[in-house]
């Protein structure tokens, strides 16, 4: 049988797909996954918008905020759980990613 | 599929920290019955094919499997070669089942378009099944040598989900197929698989002796992590996706979980984990028998032994004495060097290459 590629969904628009293309070149990888991943900090959602991409973290100790300077935030925010979970620490960081600034503003109006 | 989809989406206060044993959801018995397969895939890291042998003496299950569940171990994952090959797998099953074993199969997914009455039986008693992905139908096919393979595994699912039966999709991702990723799961989840598994393909086995072209370097890694938290995002309301790539500093931060095995002392015995599954998780069992910790090519130096060792009443002994220590200063060393790198870790893979790197 020959090898036929299913029809693809329309996928075109979508971070990952974005992300996955070799014309996003392995620099700007190397520079998104250097700002994105930050000690401490578990990543949970990872999206795009208005800033650029915004992600979501997790962390079970007061977050060293210092590790987010020289990252291009451009917004963050840190909500305690309190008395739901007493360590734990949702920190929602906007980041500026000019890379990818044109795909990601249309991309934004997606979501 | 083991599950090898470790949660770090959950911080240390979870209640159940206290169970883990690594950095694995549940305690794992990975076996690797048989090495025979219908296909001589060229990443395999078993290097299986059809001429290898027929495997693990069916009837050992009935003797091991209580004992190991005795050990802590709660799931056993098969994998091969194809298990649904193996000459003994219904023996398997139903000891796995009599000890109470979550069990999980994965396949690629061949033998499942022609299903018996008797097959479909023993699927019912799984309770997850992962049909294996290389890529789209070109890459597919031609990574596992055989053209139309990759239909046959999208028929497979069909045929699975038709009996009622969830199924994943466990895909290994080489370094040309990173760009085609989003176009494949997305296609898979469209046909109805409830879970999708990513991982990268490993310099082991076959794959170690197979072009550059397969094998994902730090910077594959780097990409294929954003774009499976991307593909989790995306795809959340629908199914679940789970990479085994965790960026090295999460690792760090959770190296608790290796508690039991990094208090381990035989000198003082104190604090002496009981179980196996405090030490050793997951438990790999390859087809010649051999008990490995972690993944199925550790240095044979890390080997626990045969399955006819287990019930002998020295063998936790012995492990504990001799073994168990190895692995300790193994994963100890692993775990520090979390602390050093930038990016992102195939943990067991890494384990992996550590164990060969630590007799050169």
């Amino acid at each position: 049988m020959p090898a036929v590629n299913p029809p693809a969904a329309d996928v075109s628009k979508q971070l990952s797909k974005r992300l996955a293309s070799h014309k996003l070149s392995q620099t700007v990888i190397d520079s998104l996954a250097k700002r994105v991943l930050i000690d401490d900090l578990v990543m949970h959602k990872f999206s795009p918008c208005i800033y650029g991409i915004c992600i979501d973290y997790f962390s079970d100790k007061i977050p060293d905020l210092s590790k987010l300077s020289g990252r291009g935030v451009s917004r963050f925010e840190v909500f305690p759980y309190g008395i739901i979970d007493w360590d734990r620490f949702h920190v929602k960081v906007g980041f500026q990613v000019d890379e990818l600034e044109n795909q990601l503003a249309r991309n934004a109006q997606l979501f | 599929m083991p599950n090898y989809s470790r949660n770090f989406d959950k911080p240390r206060s979870n209640p159940d920290a206290h169970l883990a044993s690594g950095f694995l959801p549940a305690r794992i018995l990975h076996l690797h019955p048989t090495r025979r397969c219908n296909l001589t895939c060229s990443h395999c890291y078993s290097a299986s094919s059809p001429h290898q042998d027929s495997g693990v003496n069916p009837t050992l299950w009935a003797q091991v499997l209580p004992l190991l569940r005795r050990e802590g171990y709660d799931q056993v994952s098969l994998s091969g070669g194809e298990p649904l090959l193996y000459e003994g797998l219904e023996n398997l099953v139903s000891s796995a089942v009599d000890e109470g074993f979550r069990l999980t199969l994965i396949s690629n997914g061949i033998l499942l378009n022609k299903t018996t009455s008797q097959m479909n039986k023993l699927l019912k008693k799984l309770d997850g099944i992962a049909i294996s992905f290389d890529g789209l139908a070109h890459r597919h096919d031609a990574i596992r040598g055989r053209s139309g393979v990759f239909q046959h595994a999208c028929d497979a699912i069909m045929v699975l989900l038709d009996l009622g039966l969830p199924v994943a999709a466990a895909i290994s991702v080489t370094h040309d197929g990173i760009e085609e990723l989003p176009d494949l799961v997305y296609y898979l989840v469209s046909l109805g698989v409830t879970a999708v598994q990513i991982r990268p393909v490993a310099a082991a086995g076959r794959a170690a002796l197979t072009p550059h072209s397969l094998i994902t370097s730090n910077g594959d890694q780097l990409r294929l992590y954003l774009v499976v938290k991307a593909l989790a995002v995306e795809l959340a309301s629908r199914v679940s996706v789970h990479g085994d790539l965790v960026p090295a500093g999460a690792l760090w931060n959770q190296r608790e979980a290796y508690r039991s095995l990094l208090a381990h002392s035989p000198m003082t015995g104190s604090p002496m984990p009981t179980l196996l599954s405090d030490l050793v998780n997951p438990l790999v069992i390859t087809d010649t028998a051999s008990m490995k910790p972690v993944a199925f090519d550790m240095h044979s130096d890390f080997d626990l032994g045969v399955l006819d060792q287990l019930s002998s009443p020295s063998f936790m002994h012995d492990y504990r004495n001799v073994g168990a220590v190895k692995l300790k200063e193994l994963v100890h060393q692993a775990l520090q060097s979390m602390a050093l790198i930038s990016g992102v870790v195939d943990w067991y893979d890494y384990l992996a290459r550590s164990s060969h790197n630590s007799f050169v």
